[in-house]
């Protein structure tokens, strides 16, 4: 049987430039992950860490490949939900890339496809991911798009 | 009639907007509205349970049709689709697709989850 994986792709109109910074600036982040910050530098063999907003660490894990503005992976193991941890790493591979409806025809976009798949078994870590990615990944293009994210929050 | 219960779910994608219900159903539904993001192709559909769906170029010619299975406006639209006029895609049978608007999504007063997905039978 095949492991379980997530895929998603989705077009943005913007440039591969911004939307590597998106992928890779805290503050750009918190805005469109709901909060969550993240720590590390972008380089590869450097610790990574996707944080609540009260400082708990969600996540943690290590850049395995930084290749602006292309591609980006990520080692990441799920830190808060012991049945998640239990299942280990994954891999995350996030790839930037222009791209036309068919050559010549409809214009260009770019083009993010998110690729997260585990190291070793397990089907509840990739269960949870197909959950929250198209959330994150909706709030990303919306935001790119229109300057807001797609789940707004209500004015107090 | 078309045998639902044989058809298996096969992808299903889904994206969240911030937009009503009735806001996205127009842009399922409407031919005017649907030349603008589907690569100047208008859908035509008659909006009844049984009615015809037509997926038409540019230039009017027919790219996909089928027949309306479900019809729940701004819920629900649910259609067999035929490729036509594809040479790659000429002896497929049928699929189903299915749109799901939901709204409010969970966690978002103002944004619809949106969920598209396609079932075969083969």
């Amino acid at each position: 049987m095949n492991k379980p994986k997530f895929v998603y792709v989705t077009y943005i109109r913007t440039t591969p430039e911004k939307l590597w910074a998106a992928l890779t600036n805290p503050q750009t982040i918190k805005k469109y992950w709901f909060g969550m910050t993240v720590e590390t530098d972008f380089k590869v063999g450097s610790p990574w860490r996707l944080k609540f907003e009260d400082g708990r660490a969600a996540d943690t894990g290590e850049i395995l490949e930084s290749d602006p503005p292309r591609q980006l992976v990520i080692r990441w193991r799920n830190e808060f939900k012991p049945e998640l941890k239990a299942e280990g790493y994954s891999r995350c591979t996030m790839a930037i890339e222009m791209a036309d409806y068919y050559p010549d025809v409809g214009g260009k976009a770019v083009k993010l496809t998110v690729m997260h798949e585990l190291e070793g078994e397990g089907a509840k870590f990739i269960e949870a991911v197909s959950g929250g990615w198209p959330k994150v990944l909706s709030n990303l293009k919306s935001l790119l798009e229109t300057g807001d994210v797609a789940f707004r929050v209500e004015a107090a | 009639m078309v045998e639902i219960a044989k058809f298996k779910p096969n992808t299903v994608y889904v994206t969240y907007i911030a937009a009503t219900p009735e806001q996205v159903w127009q842009a399922l539904t409407d031919p005017a509205f649907t030349r603008q993001y589907i690569f100047g192709f208008a859908l035509e559909i008659e909006p009844r349970v049984g009615g015809a769906f037509k997926l038409l170029t540019a230039d009017g010619s027919t790219h996909v049709k089928g027949e309306v299975l479900d019809l729940s406006p701004p819920r629900r639209l649910s259609c067999t689709w035929g490729v036509k006029g594809m040479q790659d895609f000429g002896e497929l049978p049928d699929c189903v697709v299915t749109y799901r608007v939901d709204f409010p999504a969970p966690g978002a007063s103002k944004a619809c989850r949106i969920s598209a997905s396609c079932r075969i039978a083969w």
